[in-house]
């Protein structure tokens, strides 16, 4: 198990990064992950030193189990007929938000009123499918593409993918967050796409998938209130931590459990 | 005219960058209040907190329509704001209505809203399981089993 100790490191790597822009920056360190009050020029140099350090830590991962980084991420990106199932990741990602977002407009629980002016909403939306991709190739990257496989070294497949699941949401909590009651959707939704990469073998359906999500949520974002009860609608980029967004999530995962496990 | 309070409890509704900030802030400046916090229209939450925690006493509008827009989209419990003695000031006429005719407004609206809550629910409850279960049965008939 290398994985483990290594995106470890990868959080310590990040904090004592951002103590030293905050020391540089003439501000008190903090024990919490997150920018806070640095100035834009720091905050900047934290960016691009957060990436550099995800970066290393992908490139690392395949040295320490003596493969070549190349040879190493191909392999989870299989040729064939696979690539296809990016593209069906994304269309169910996509339906499913789509179909909920309609129903909950219809219903009033969510309405559509733009926060900001056009142009800026214009500016916006154009990095969105930019955004969507590169979160989302990161993500399954590290998540499925190291941490998962590298649990399923050591552990039996259940517990691996609820191992991964649980520190998928965690790590979206390391940053403060205004709403910590969404952690039981970042689980489900680490549940599905543990288990869309174990049982589609590759990372083509899980990058799909957490691309089609992102890409609706950040896209649709700028555009709506929520106006329903949270336990139903979720909030913000949000909506599959609310009760319809969780059923939705099971619902997916049981399409893709038939797609490639089930009979018929 | 009245003298506005210290700048820490006035809060302006509208843009400061806006058509119409050089005449809010000419108004404010009349009144010896220069230093206000703004709060753009769409995104008067957080005024409505900074309100109900006591840190604001003041509203300045632009118009009486920005507060009346506030309230029917929800970002705003003018019945709090009233019941803690927020006074409201409107830079163009109509002025606001007395504070007794606000609240009427305000309770009616409340009303009304518990009465709706109840009807959006259902009908949230309703639409969330057949978007859900026409988007499951999609996906279902259209992939066979083995596709990977």
């Amino acid at each position: 198990m290398r994985a483990l100790p290594l995106l470890l490191a990868t959080v310590a790597a990040l904090w004592c990064g951002q103590n030293l822009l905050l020391r540089h920056a003439g501000l008190p360190m903090r024990w919490r992950i997150g920018p806070g009050d640095l100035p834009a020029r720091h905050r900047h140099a934290n960016r691009f030193l957060t990436n550099c350090i995800l970066a290393g830590t992908l490139l690392l991962y395949p040295i320490l189990v003596n493969t070549s980084p190349l040879d190493y991420y191909l392999k989870l990106f299989p040729g064939g007929r696979q690539p296809g199932e990016l593209i069906w990741g994304l269309a169910a990602a996509t339906l499913y938000l789509l179909a909920l977002f309609l129903a909950w407009t219809l219903s009033d629980n969510v309405r559509f009123r733009a926060r900001r002016r056009p142009l800026q909403i214009a500016r916006r939306l154009a990095g969105v499918p930019l955004t969507a991709g590169l979160a989302a190739l990161l993500e399954e990257l590290l998540f499925r593409g190291v941490l998962l496989a590298d649990l399923q070294t050591t552990l039996s497949t259940p517990p691996a993918v609820i191992l991964a699941a649980f520190i998928f949401a965690a790590a979206h909590y390391l940053r403060p967050v205004k709403r910590y009651w969404t952690f039981p959707g970042h689980v489900g939704l680490g549940m599905l796409l543990c288990l869309a990469f174990v049982w589609s073998g590759s990372l083509w359906l899980p990058v799909g998938l957490h691309a089609g999500g992102v890409l609706v949520l950040m896209g649709i974002r700028p555009l709506i209130r929520y106006t329903g009860p949270a336990w139903l609608v979720g909030a913000s980029i949000f909506p599959y931590a609310g009760g319809a967004g969780l059923i939705g999530l099971a619902l997916l995962t049981l399409n893709i459990w038939r797609r490639y496990c089930g009979v018929g | 005219m009245s003298e506005l309070p210290k700048p820490q409890h006035v809060a302006v509704i509208g843009d400061p960058r806006g058509p119409d900030a050089a005449r809010v802030e000419a108004y404010l400046r009349e009144r010896a209040a220069p230093e206000a916090c703004w709060y753009a229209p769409g995104e008067l939450a957080d005024l409505d907190a900074a309100v109900r925690a006591g840190q604001i006493r003041r509203v300045l509008l632009l118009r009486l329509e920005d507060l009346l827009e506030a309230l029917w989209e929800r970002e705003i419990e003018l019945d709090r704001w009233l019941a803690l003695g927020v006074e409201l000031h409107c830079v163009e006429s109509p002025p606001p209505p007395p504070a007794a005719c606000l609240a009427a407004v305000a309770q009616s609206w409340q009303r009304w809203r518990r009465r709706q809550r109840r009807r959006q629910l259902i009908g949230g409850l309703v639409l969330s399981v057949l978007a859900l279960v026409a988007a499951f049965a999609l996906i279902w008939l259209s992939s066979g089993a083995g596709a990977g």
